[in-house]
């Protein structure tokens, strides 16, 4: 699978694809406390996600694990009155910082939600180019549209369902189509890590099975953070897991571990991971 | 001493049921009746206009002008039809970009000049119509004349606080998620509002449009105070120029038959102009939320 | 390391600074600040009539002073001459007696059938009927207003005379209040644009009910009817009680609508100028009829200025009692905030 470069977007290094080129969409996590209108929902956390690898945050609901991943691209601070401390960097570069443009950072790390939500006043080919269209005219001009909906229709492994009809609205799919074609969309504007948020929470087993081979694909390229509420996807489709709890009710969530996904199911080093992962805590 | 009754719930054994279940009755039929007599005035008054508009109304009447003299049998309305077209299409043109861009204001953005404008908004709908139309005569006719401008902008006005209400509520309904996956993408603000937020919002923006222009067709008090009646076709905005509604507000007021006559015709094809409008808007909402 | 927050906005993100992309964030800003510029124009809209209409008033009231407009219950242009100062020839108290009058009238007919409909629609229709019934009340409002006028000249006022033939002797007999009823009907009345203003206000006070009536929660309702209530008293105890609010805030909110009605009122009122006239049946004028009616014609010292005195005080009148209709029904209505 080739990456072509995007001309004319400096600043962020896109030579060449694959696992391990080190510092490429890497993101590291330090002392990150997330608040809404001054009530903490995750506290303390220090992590890194690494590039060419699929990092999965489980934990019961309400312990901060989506929070904290729409900390990493500053979808966070869009609600009123929340706030975050703590650095979080992409390739060294504080996101957060004083000359750092948020809506240039989304075009590095990208996201799928929860629901499928493809842009119902457009096509399929319109959505999945939709980042590039209305982005900054250097990368339209540059990029090939047609290609890249191709492209981007092949990464998301639904280029031979779709090809027939890219004209037709997206409303059209099944979800599980529909959140494949937002991939395609967030993967479209080249991102290098892509946040996924309980993506496969609102699809059928069928879809859930092909969305997660999708992510063993695409972590070749990509550095990948999912939340998920099923523990056994996380298994399956992660190499690292971070475990979230809350200490208590009404308490901030944290983050209790972070370890390889083999070590931290077979051999967790925290008694409440070995609880929550056993079933004893729901 | 205490007799105690076998407890049968029937009406005769439980004192006073029988009273409330005839009460309970009499109240449905009541309401019943409230709503048969309310579809019944509004029967009255369609059947009335068609009844005496029908009298008159021939293909002729959309072809020809009025007689100079109001008490001269025959004659049409040509004129008036043709000005409220122009001076309500002139309105649209100005009220439409200026209340999306407001609905926008309040929505997208909110802040304090949103919430102020908000109930600005509420409070210019009950701004009675004359008062607009004595608003305009100050700051335009008094210097520029009688005008189907003046007219335009006085509609304008009254279509502005229809335009912003409607809009914003269709902007609400557009779900946030998908504002939040434009932004995931790396979209600005504006590029999200024009690009995603507005297309997603189209039918219902074109429905709200459409009943503030079936309004505008409808109103008298604020051209009668920005415009002149007169029997010519006139196509000048800049001129003054008649609506139909202010023709049937002259002709009714006479004591002459024939000026009457003409006025029923027009009453009649103002109500179907205003009905086309209305039920337009209500189709093309209604096939909007077919496709979602 | 520094601590970050949102603006107030909802969904507003301000990251600070320009990088790469200067022109994007030029592009969003001037965005802003033109949707801004339009909601602006309301505000200075809205002033501006304020503004410019107690300014062409102003010589007038200059003349004979402010509050001597509401001194007098005399509207007599002829009496007028441009030294005299007192008394006020331009008394505007009539037009407020008017225009509160057939309101009011307007109100008592409309605000039971509007509640009644809006009831009948809300908790007995069934569910498919909803719609088309709420429609066709809705479709009153398509009408427009020199249509009921001239519906009201030729058909309501004929239908009127045999019911105001009947309350004259009955009403008009009572003592003391007998002349409120008094004869005789020339069809053009007072009362002949209330039933007017009833018909047209009718739709949004009935709108506004069925919104007020469908948000009565359905536990309560049928908590109601498992204690052994028939229909009538559920809905008397777990609808109405609850809604009392909402249908005085309709209420208000149908009485803002009636006051500014102008083309109709002023076809069916008869339009006589001069002073109060004391028979609900007998002719009259409103703030906005007279108005429509004398505005091409005042040709008489400050007569022109003086119509302008009472579109100022028609649109503090009707502005006061729309804000206050909203007040009543915001908890139950959405509004635009």
């Amino acid at each position: 699978m080739t990456t072509d470069k995007i001309p004319g977007r400096p600043g962020m290094d896109l030579a060449g694809t694959g696992a391990g080129t080190g510092t490429r969409g890497r993101i590291d996590v330090r002392g990150v406390t997330a608040s809404y209108a001054g009530r903490p929902a995750v506290t303390d956390v220090d992590i890194t996600l690494q590039p060419g690898k699929v990092t999965a945050f489980i934990g019961p609901s309400g312990c901060g694990k989506t929070t904290l991943l729409r900390c990493m691209n500053g979808l966070h601070l869009t609600v009123p009155k929340a706030t975050v401390t703590g650095l979080v960097q992409l390739d060294g570069t504080d996101i957060y910082g004083k000359d750092v443009d948020m809506v240039e950072v989304r075009r590095h790390v990208g996201m799928v939600f929860q629901r499928p939500n493809p842009f119902p006043a457009m096509s399929i080919a319109d959505n999945v180019i939709a980042g590039l269209k209305f982005g900054p005219r250097r990368e339209r001009r540059a990029a090939r549209l047609e290609e890249v909906v191709e492209r981007s229709l092949r990464q998301a492994g639904l280029w031979d369902e779709v090809k027939d009809r890219l004209g037709k609205p997206g409303a059209g799919l099944s979800g599980g189509q529909q959140q494949r074609l937002c991939i395609a969309r967030s993967l479209a504007v080249q991102p290098q890590v892509l946040l996924m948020d309980e993506p496969c929470s609102a699809l059928d087993p069928v879809s859930t099975l092909i969305i997660e081979q999708l992510i063993g694909e695409l972590k070749r390229d990509y550095t990948i953070v999912i939340v998920t509420h099923n523990m056994q996807q996380a298994a399956r489709v992660s190499d690292i897991t971070a475990f979230f709890t809350v200490s208590g009710p009404g308490q901030p969530g944290r983050m209790v571990e972070a370890s390889p996904t083999k070590d931290l199911f077979s051999n967790p080093a925290e008694q409440a991971t070995k609880d929550y992962i056993t079933g004893k805590v729901g | 001493m205490i007799t105690v009754r076998p407890h049968a719930p029937t009406a005769s054994h439980v004192p006073g049921l029988a009273r409330r279940h005839a009460t309970d009755r009499a109240m449905t039929v009541l309401l019943a009746v409230a709503v048969l007599v309310t579809i019944a005035v509004l029967a009255w008054v369609l059947v009335y206009v068609a009844a005496q508009g029908l009298k008159y109304l021939g293909p002729g009447f959309f072809t020809s002008t009025p007689p100079g003299n109001p008490a001269t049998v025959g004659g049409g309305y040509a004129n008036g039809i043709i000005g409220s077209l122009i001076i309500v299409g002139i309105a649209t043109v100005i009220s439409v970009p200026i209340g999306i861009a407001a609905a926008v204001a309040v929505t997208e953005y909110g802040g304090r000049l949103a919430a102020v404008t908000g109930f600005l908004t509420d409070v210019l709908v009950g701004v009675p119509t004359i008062v607009i139309g004595a608003f305009i005569w100050v700051i335009w006719v008094d210097r520029f004349g009688f005008s189907a401008l003046a007219a335009s902008a006085a509609l304008a006005i009254v279509m502005l606080p229809l335009v912003i209400r409607a809009s914003a509520e269709m902007l609400r309904l557009v779900p946030d998620v998908l504002r939040e996956a434009s932004a995931a993408l790396g979209v600005t603000r504006a590029r999200t509002i024009i690009s995603v937020v507005l297309p997603t919002a189209l039918s219902g923006l074109i429905t709200g449009v459409m009943l503030a222009v079936a309004r505008a067709m409808g109103e008298t008090a604020p051209v009668l105070l920005t415009t002149l009646n007169d029997q010519f076709v006139q196509v000048n905005p800049a001129k003054p120029m008649t609506t139909l509604s202010l023709q049937i507000f002259t002709d009714a007021i006479t004591g002459f038959r024939a000026a009457q006559a003409r006025a029923w015709a027009g009453a009649l094809t103002l109500i179907g102009i205003v009905l086309i409008f209305a039920i337009g808007a209500r189709l093309v909402s209604r096939r909007a939320s077919s496709i979602t | 390391m520094a601590s970050r927050s949102s603006s107030s906005g909802a969904g507003a993100v301000q990251p600070a600074g320009i990088r790469l992309h200067g022109t994007r964030r030029l592009g969003d800003r001037v965005f802003r600040g033109g949707v801004s510029a339009a909601a602006a124009l309301v505000v200075i809209l809205l002033a501006a009539i304020a503004v410019f209409l107690i300014g062409q008033g102003w010589p007038a009231l200059r003349h004979y002073g402010v509050f001597s407009f509401l001194a007098s219950d005399r509207w007599a242009p002829s009496d007028a001459t441009a030294a005299s100062t007192h008394p006020n020839p331009y008394g505007i108290l009539q037009f407020i007696y008017g225009t509160a009058l057939t309101s009011v009238i307007g109100m008592l007919i409309a605000l039971p059938v509007a509640v009644a409909a809006g009831l009948f629609i809300t908790q007995y229709a069934p569910a498919w009927l909803r719609r088309p019934l709420s429609y066709l009340v809705d479709l009153l409002a398509a009408v427009p207003s020199v249509v009921y006028g001239f519906w009201g000249i030729f058909a309501l006022i004929p239908a009127l005379h045999p019911v105001v033939n009947f309350l004259i002797p009955t009403l008009g007999g009572i003592p003391g209040i007998g002349v409120v009823f008094a004869g005789p009907f020339f069809g053009v009345s007072y009362f002949a644009a209330g039933v007017v203003l009833a018909i047209m206000v009718l739709p949004i006070v009935t709108a506004i009910c069925r919104e007020v009536f469908a948000t009565a929660p359905a536990d309560e309702k049928e908590a109601a009817l498992a204690l052994g209530m028939t229909r009538w008293e559920m809905i008397r105890l777990a609808v109405l009680r609850r809604s009392r609010s909402g249908i005085i805030g309709a209420a208000i909110l149908g009485l803002g609508r009636a006051i500014g009605e102008t083309i109709a009122v002023t076809m069916v009122i008869g339009n006589s100028v001069l002073s109060i006239t004391k028979s609900i049946f007998g002719q009259g004028a409103t703030l906005s009829s007279v108005i429509a009616n004398e505005f091409t014609e005042a040709v008489e010292p400050y007569h022109f200025q003086s119509l302008f005195v009472v579109a100022a005080w028609l649109l503090v009148i009707a502005v006061v009692v729309n804000i206050a209709g909203r007040f009543v029904t915001r908890q139950t209505r959405g509004g635009l905030v």
